[in-house]
Protein backbone atom coordinates (compact mmCIF):
# COMPACT_ATOMS: atom_id res chain seq x y z
CA UNK A 1 0.00 0.00 0.00
CA UNK A 2 1.38 3.44 -0.88
CA UNK A 3 1.67 6.19 1.75
CA UNK A 4 -1.06 8.19 -0.01
CA UNK A 5 -3.60 5.38 -0.20
CA UNK A 6 -2.90 4.50 3.42
CA UNK A 7 -3.72 8.03 4.49
CA UNK A 8 -6.96 8.08 2.47
CA UNK A 9 -8.13 4.87 4.11
CA UNK A 10 -7.21 6.20 7.53
CA UNK A 11 -9.33 9.35 7.30
CA UNK A 12 -12.42 7.30 7.98
CA UNK A 13 -11.16 5.85 11.25
CA UNK A 14 -9.10 8.50 13.04
CA UNK A 15 -9.91 8.87 16.76
CA UNK A 16 -10.81 12.17 18.44
CA UNK A 17 -7.22 12.69 19.58
CA UNK A 18 -3.90 11.34 18.30
CA UNK A 19 -0.73 10.58 20.32
CA UNK A 20 0.69 13.86 21.67
CA UNK A 21 4.13 12.97 20.36
CA UNK A 22 3.16 13.90 16.79
CA UNK A 23 2.56 17.56 17.70
CA UNK A 24 5.03 20.08 19.14
CA UNK A 25 4.71 23.64 20.36
CA UNK A 26 6.55 26.60 18.86
CA UNK A 27 6.51 30.35 18.90
CA UNK A 28 4.57 31.71 15.95
CA UNK A 29 6.66 32.97 13.02
CA UNK A 30 3.91 35.39 12.01
CA UNK A 31 2.26 36.69 15.21
CA UNK A 32 4.53 38.24 17.82
CA UNK A 33 4.17 36.64 21.24
CA UNK A 34 1.78 33.92 20.05
CA UNK A 35 2.35 30.18 20.18
CA UNK A 36 1.54 27.71 17.43
CA UNK A 37 1.32 23.92 17.15
CA UNK A 38 3.20 22.04 14.44
CA UNK A 39 2.50 18.48 13.31
CA UNK A 40 5.43 16.42 12.08
CA UNK A 41 5.08 15.32 8.44
CA UNK A 42 4.41 11.58 8.35
CA UNK A 43 6.25 11.17 5.00
CA UNK A 44 9.49 12.48 6.47
CA UNK A 45 9.13 10.40 9.62
CA UNK A 46 8.23 7.30 7.64
CA UNK A 47 11.37 7.66 5.50
CA UNK A 48 13.50 7.72 8.68
CA UNK A 49 11.73 4.60 10.01
CA UNK A 50 12.17 2.69 6.76
CA UNK A 51 15.88 3.51 6.40
CA UNK A 52 16.71 3.05 10.09
CA UNK A 53 17.74 6.66 10.67
CA UNK A 54 17.56 6.70 14.46
CA UNK A 55 19.45 9.99 14.86
CA UNK A 56 16.77 12.25 13.31
CA UNK A 57 13.99 10.34 15.09
CA UNK A 58 15.82 10.93 18.38
CA UNK A 59 16.34 14.60 17.49
CA UNK A 60 12.63 15.08 16.87
CA UNK A 61 11.59 13.42 20.14
CA UNK A 62 14.43 14.72 22.32
CA UNK A 63 14.84 18.25 21.00
CA UNK A 64 11.47 19.26 19.56
CA UNK A 65 9.02 17.24 21.67
CA UNK A 66 10.78 16.99 25.05
CA UNK A 67 13.05 20.05 25.16
CA UNK A 68 10.67 22.23 23.08
CA UNK A 69 13.46 23.95 21.17
CA UNK A 70 10.95 25.56 18.81
CA UNK A 71 9.61 27.65 21.68
CA UNK A 72 13.04 29.23 22.26
CA UNK A 73 14.80 29.60 18.90
CA UNK A 74 17.93 31.69 18.46
CA UNK A 75 16.54 32.90 15.11
CA UNK A 76 13.75 32.33 12.59
CA UNK A 77 14.26 32.78 8.85
CA UNK A 78 11.76 32.70 5.99
CA UNK A 79 12.31 31.33 2.46
CA UNK A 80 15.02 28.96 1.28
CA UNK A 81 17.23 30.03 -1.61
CA UNK A 82 17.01 26.99 -3.86
CA UNK A 83 14.49 25.28 -6.18
CA UNK A 84 11.67 23.79 -4.09
CA UNK A 85 8.74 21.80 -5.50
CA UNK A 86 7.11 24.71 -7.38
CA UNK A 87 7.69 28.40 -8.13
CA UNK A 88 7.33 30.51 -4.99
CA UNK A 89 6.83 27.49 -2.70
CA UNK A 90 10.20 28.04 -1.02
CA UNK A 91 8.94 31.33 0.42
CA UNK A 92 6.43 29.44 2.58
CA UNK A 93 9.19 27.57 4.38
CA UNK A 94 10.46 28.85 7.74
CA UNK A 95 13.73 27.78 9.34
CA UNK A 96 13.82 27.69 13.15
CA UNK A 97 17.37 27.81 14.49
CA UNK A 98 18.36 26.71 17.99
CA UNK A 99 21.58 25.88 19.79
CA UNK A 100 21.03 23.01 22.23
CA UNK A 101 23.95 21.51 24.16
CA UNK A 102 22.80 17.99 23.36
CA UNK A 103 21.46 15.89 20.57
CA UNK A 104 19.52 12.63 20.85
CA UNK A 105 19.25 9.28 19.13
CA UNK A 106 16.97 6.29 19.55
CA UNK A 107 18.73 3.14 20.67
CA UNK A 108 16.98 -0.03 19.49
CA UNK A 109 16.35 -1.16 23.07
CA UNK A 110 14.37 2.00 23.87
CA UNK A 111 11.94 2.24 21.03
CA UNK A 112 9.05 0.41 22.71
CA UNK A 113 9.94 1.17 26.33
CA UNK A 114 8.70 4.73 26.59
CA UNK A 115 12.08 5.69 28.10
CA UNK A 116 12.81 8.19 25.36
CA UNK A 117 15.92 8.74 23.28
CA UNK A 118 19.55 8.68 24.44
CA UNK A 119 21.33 11.98 24.98
CA UNK A 120 24.64 12.68 23.21
CA UNK A 121 26.98 15.65 22.96
CA UNK A 122 25.77 18.09 20.29
CA UNK A 123 27.73 18.06 17.01
CA UNK A 124 30.75 20.35 17.03
CA UNK A 125 30.27 24.03 16.04
CA UNK A 126 26.69 23.52 14.93
CA UNK A 127 23.14 24.76 15.29
CA UNK A 128 19.94 22.77 15.00
CA UNK A 129 17.64 23.84 12.15
CA UNK A 130 14.00 22.81 11.76
CA UNK A 131 12.12 23.53 8.53
CA UNK A 132 8.37 24.14 8.78
CA UNK A 133 5.63 25.30 6.44
CA UNK A 134 2.38 27.15 7.00
CA UNK A 135 1.07 26.10 3.56
CA UNK A 136 -2.65 25.21 4.01
CA UNK A 137 -2.43 22.31 1.52
CA UNK A 138 0.38 20.64 3.48
CA UNK A 139 -1.34 21.41 6.79
CA UNK A 140 -4.53 19.72 5.54
CA UNK A 141 -2.56 16.66 4.41
CA UNK A 142 -1.07 16.21 7.89
CA UNK A 143 -4.18 17.36 9.77
CA UNK A 144 -6.07 14.50 8.12
CA UNK A 145 -3.78 12.05 9.93
CA UNK A 146 -4.35 13.62 13.34
CA UNK A 147 -7.28 13.50 15.72
CA UNK A 148 -10.19 15.85 15.12
CA UNK A 149 -9.36 18.01 18.15
CA UNK A 150 -5.60 18.13 17.49
CA UNK A 151 -5.60 21.28 15.41
CA UNK A 152 -2.22 22.34 13.98
CA UNK A 153 -1.11 25.64 12.45
CA UNK A 154 1.92 24.34 10.54
CA UNK A 155 3.91 21.28 9.56
CA UNK A 156 7.48 20.23 10.32
CA UNK A 157 9.04 19.16 7.02
CA UNK A 158 12.62 18.23 7.97
CA UNK A 159 15.36 18.95 10.54
CA UNK A 160 19.14 18.65 10.86
CA UNK A 161 22.25 19.98 12.52
CA UNK A 162 24.01 22.62 10.42
CA UNK A 163 27.48 24.17 10.55
CA UNK A 164 27.36 27.37 12.63
CA UNK A 165 28.75 30.76 11.73
CA UNK A 166 32.13 31.39 13.35
CA UNK A 167 31.33 35.05 14.11
CA UNK A 168 27.71 34.42 15.23
CA UNK A 169 27.77 30.83 16.57
CA UNK A 170 24.01 30.83 17.32
CA UNK A 171 23.27 31.19 13.57
CA UNK A 172 23.95 28.91 10.56
CA UNK A 173 27.05 29.61 8.51
CA UNK A 174 26.28 31.92 5.52
CA UNK A 175 22.65 32.28 6.56
CA UNK A 176 22.23 35.20 4.13
CA UNK A 177 22.89 32.79 1.24
CA UNK A 178 20.59 30.10 2.63
CA UNK A 179 17.46 32.07 3.56
CA UNK A 180 15.56 34.98 2.02
CA UNK A 181 14.78 37.05 5.09
CA UNK A 182 15.18 37.18 8.85
CA UNK A 183 11.89 36.97 10.73
CA UNK A 184 13.41 37.11 14.15
CA UNK A 185 16.97 37.14 15.53
CA UNK A 186 18.57 38.57 18.67
CA UNK A 187 19.89 42.11 18.28
CA UNK B 1 7.47 10.67 30.25
CA UNK B 2 6.22 7.10 29.99
CA UNK B 3 4.41 5.31 27.23
CA UNK B 4 3.84 8.43 25.12
CA UNK B 5 7.51 8.18 24.09
CA UNK B 6 6.96 4.86 22.34
CA UNK B 7 8.29 5.71 18.88
CA UNK B 8 5.76 3.52 17.09
CA UNK B 9 3.16 6.18 17.90
CA UNK B 10 5.10 8.72 15.79
CA UNK B 11 3.44 7.41 12.63
CA UNK B 12 -0.30 7.39 12.00
CA UNK B 13 -1.93 3.97 11.69
CA UNK B 14 -2.41 3.97 7.93
CA UNK B 15 1.30 4.53 7.16
CA UNK B 16 2.88 2.82 10.18
CA UNK B 17 5.78 0.48 9.48
CA UNK B 18 6.09 -0.97 13.00
CA UNK B 19 9.51 -0.58 14.55
CA UNK B 20 12.46 1.40 13.18
CA UNK B 21 14.18 -0.78 10.55
CA UNK B 22 17.88 -1.63 10.35
CA UNK B 23 20.02 1.23 9.04
CA UNK B 24 20.56 1.08 5.28
CA UNK B 25 22.78 3.61 3.48
CA UNK B 26 20.60 4.53 0.51
CA UNK B 27 19.63 7.57 -1.55
CA UNK B 28 16.22 8.56 -0.16
CA UNK B 29 13.83 11.18 -1.53
CA UNK B 30 12.26 13.20 1.30
CA UNK B 31 9.20 14.50 -0.50
CA UNK B 32 8.07 17.24 1.93
CA UNK B 33 11.50 18.92 1.62
CA UNK B 34 12.13 18.00 -2.05
CA UNK B 35 15.61 16.61 -1.32
CA UNK B 36 17.49 13.38 -1.86
CA UNK B 37 19.59 12.51 1.17
CA UNK B 38 22.37 9.93 1.21
CA UNK B 39 24.29 9.14 4.41
CA UNK B 40 26.75 6.34 5.09
CA UNK B 41 26.39 6.37 8.88
CA UNK B 42 23.37 6.98 11.09
CA UNK B 43 24.77 9.97 12.97
CA UNK B 44 23.78 13.54 13.82
CA UNK B 45 25.48 14.85 10.69
CA UNK B 46 26.37 18.52 10.19
CA UNK B 47 25.00 20.07 6.99
CA UNK B 48 27.36 22.37 5.07
CA UNK B 49 25.77 24.23 2.14
CA UNK B 50 27.87 24.16 -1.04
CA UNK B 51 25.43 25.90 -3.43
CA UNK B 52 21.65 25.95 -4.11
CA UNK B 53 21.70 22.28 -5.19
CA UNK B 54 24.32 20.52 -3.08
CA UNK B 55 24.90 20.25 0.66
CA UNK B 56 27.66 18.06 2.09
CA UNK B 57 26.91 16.20 5.33
CA UNK B 58 29.83 15.94 7.76
CA UNK B 59 30.53 13.63 10.67
CA UNK B 60 29.33 15.29 13.93
CA UNK B 61 32.82 15.55 15.41
CA UNK B 62 35.33 14.61 12.69
CA UNK B 63 36.46 16.39 9.54
CA UNK B 64 35.09 13.88 7.04
CA UNK B 65 31.99 13.93 4.86
CA UNK B 66 29.57 11.05 5.44
CA UNK B 67 26.86 12.01 2.97
CA UNK B 68 25.25 14.62 0.76
CA UNK B 69 21.92 16.23 0.00
CA UNK B 70 20.70 17.10 -3.50
CA UNK B 71 18.14 19.88 -3.17
CA UNK B 72 15.35 20.88 -5.54
CA UNK B 73 15.45 17.31 -6.74
CA UNK B 74 12.18 17.36 -8.70
CA UNK B 75 13.55 20.11 -10.90
CA UNK B 76 16.93 18.40 -11.25
CA UNK B 77 15.37 15.05 -12.08
CA UNK B 78 12.91 16.44 -14.65
CA UNK B 79 15.66 18.31 -16.48
CA UNK B 80 18.15 15.48 -16.35
CA UNK B 81 15.50 13.09 -17.65
CA UNK B 82 14.83 15.45 -20.58
CA UNK B 83 18.51 15.49 -21.47
CA UNK B 84 18.79 11.70 -21.27
CA UNK B 85 15.72 11.40 -23.46
CA UNK B 86 17.19 13.71 -26.11
CA UNK B 87 20.30 11.53 -26.15
CA UNK B 88 18.09 8.43 -26.35
CA UNK B 89 19.49 7.22 -23.05
CA UNK B 90 16.98 5.82 -20.57
CA UNK B 91 17.23 5.28 -16.84
CA UNK B 92 18.82 2.00 -15.84
CA UNK B 93 16.18 -0.73 -15.56
CA UNK B 94 13.65 2.03 -16.28
CA UNK B 95 13.85 3.61 -12.85
CA UNK B 96 17.41 3.79 -11.46
CA UNK B 97 19.44 6.95 -11.79
CA UNK B 98 23.17 7.06 -11.05
CA UNK B 99 23.72 9.57 -8.26
CA UNK B 100 27.01 10.60 -9.87
CA UNK B 101 25.08 11.73 -12.99
CA UNK B 102 22.67 13.68 -10.80
CA UNK B 103 25.57 15.36 -8.98
CA UNK B 104 27.32 16.22 -12.25
CA UNK B 105 24.11 17.76 -13.55
CA UNK B 106 23.59 19.74 -10.33
CA UNK B 107 27.07 21.23 -10.68
CA UNK B 108 26.32 22.46 -14.20
CA UNK B 109 22.86 23.70 -13.18
CA UNK B 110 24.40 25.60 -10.28
CA UNK B 111 26.22 27.81 -12.75
CA UNK B 112 29.68 27.17 -11.38
CA UNK B 113 31.26 28.19 -14.69
CA UNK B 114 30.28 31.82 -14.11
CA UNK B 115 32.09 32.12 -10.80
CA UNK B 116 35.55 33.48 -10.00
CA UNK B 117 38.31 30.90 -10.30
CA UNK B 118 38.86 30.55 -6.54
CA UNK B 119 35.16 29.97 -5.89
CA UNK B 120 34.96 27.63 -8.88
CA UNK B 121 37.84 25.58 -7.46
CA UNK B 122 36.16 25.43 -4.07
CA UNK B 123 32.94 24.17 -5.66
CA UNK B 124 34.79 21.64 -7.80
CA UNK B 125 36.45 20.24 -4.68
CA UNK B 126 33.13 19.91 -2.83
CA UNK B 127 31.44 18.31 -5.83
CA UNK B 128 34.34 15.88 -6.15
CA UNK B 129 33.76 14.91 -2.51
CA UNK B 130 30.06 14.28 -3.25
CA UNK B 131 30.95 12.20 -6.33
CA UNK B 132 33.34 10.12 -4.23
CA UNK B 133 30.55 9.37 -1.76
CA UNK B 134 28.05 8.68 -4.56
CA UNK B 135 30.18 6.09 -6.33
CA UNK B 136 28.00 3.11 -7.18
CA UNK B 137 24.91 4.63 -5.53
CA UNK B 138 21.68 4.47 -7.52
CA UNK B 139 18.53 6.46 -6.89
CA UNK B 140 15.29 4.59 -7.39
CA UNK B 141 13.10 7.18 -9.11
CA UNK B 142 9.95 5.28 -8.13
CA UNK B 143 10.29 7.13 -4.80
CA UNK B 144 9.23 10.32 -6.60
CA UNK B 145 5.52 11.16 -6.84
CA UNK B 146 4.05 9.88 -10.13
CA UNK B 147 3.54 13.36 -11.62
CA UNK B 148 7.22 14.19 -10.99
CA UNK B 149 8.41 11.10 -12.86
CA UNK B 150 6.60 11.76 -16.14
CA UNK B 151 9.01 13.47 -18.49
Amino acid sequence: MSVDSGVSAMRQVMPETSPKIRIVEAISPTVIGATIRFGVHFKTMRAFFEDGHRAPIGQYVGLMYQQKVLTKPTAIFQGIRRPFIADGADDGVYAYVSKPYWTFTYAARHQFSGEGPDQEKAPTDSVFVTFVTLDPVVIREVQDTLGATDEIGGVILHWEWTMASTSEPWLPREHQARYRRTIWAPT
Amino acid sequence: MGADLDVTSLLPEGVAVGSIKEFIPCARYIEPMDVVVYIQEDLAYRADRVDPFLTLLWHPHEQRAIGFKLKGFRWLFANLQEILKEQSVGLEEDSFLSMISAIQFAMVAGGGAMLEKMERDRLAEKYAEARRLAKGIKFDSRQLPTYARAA
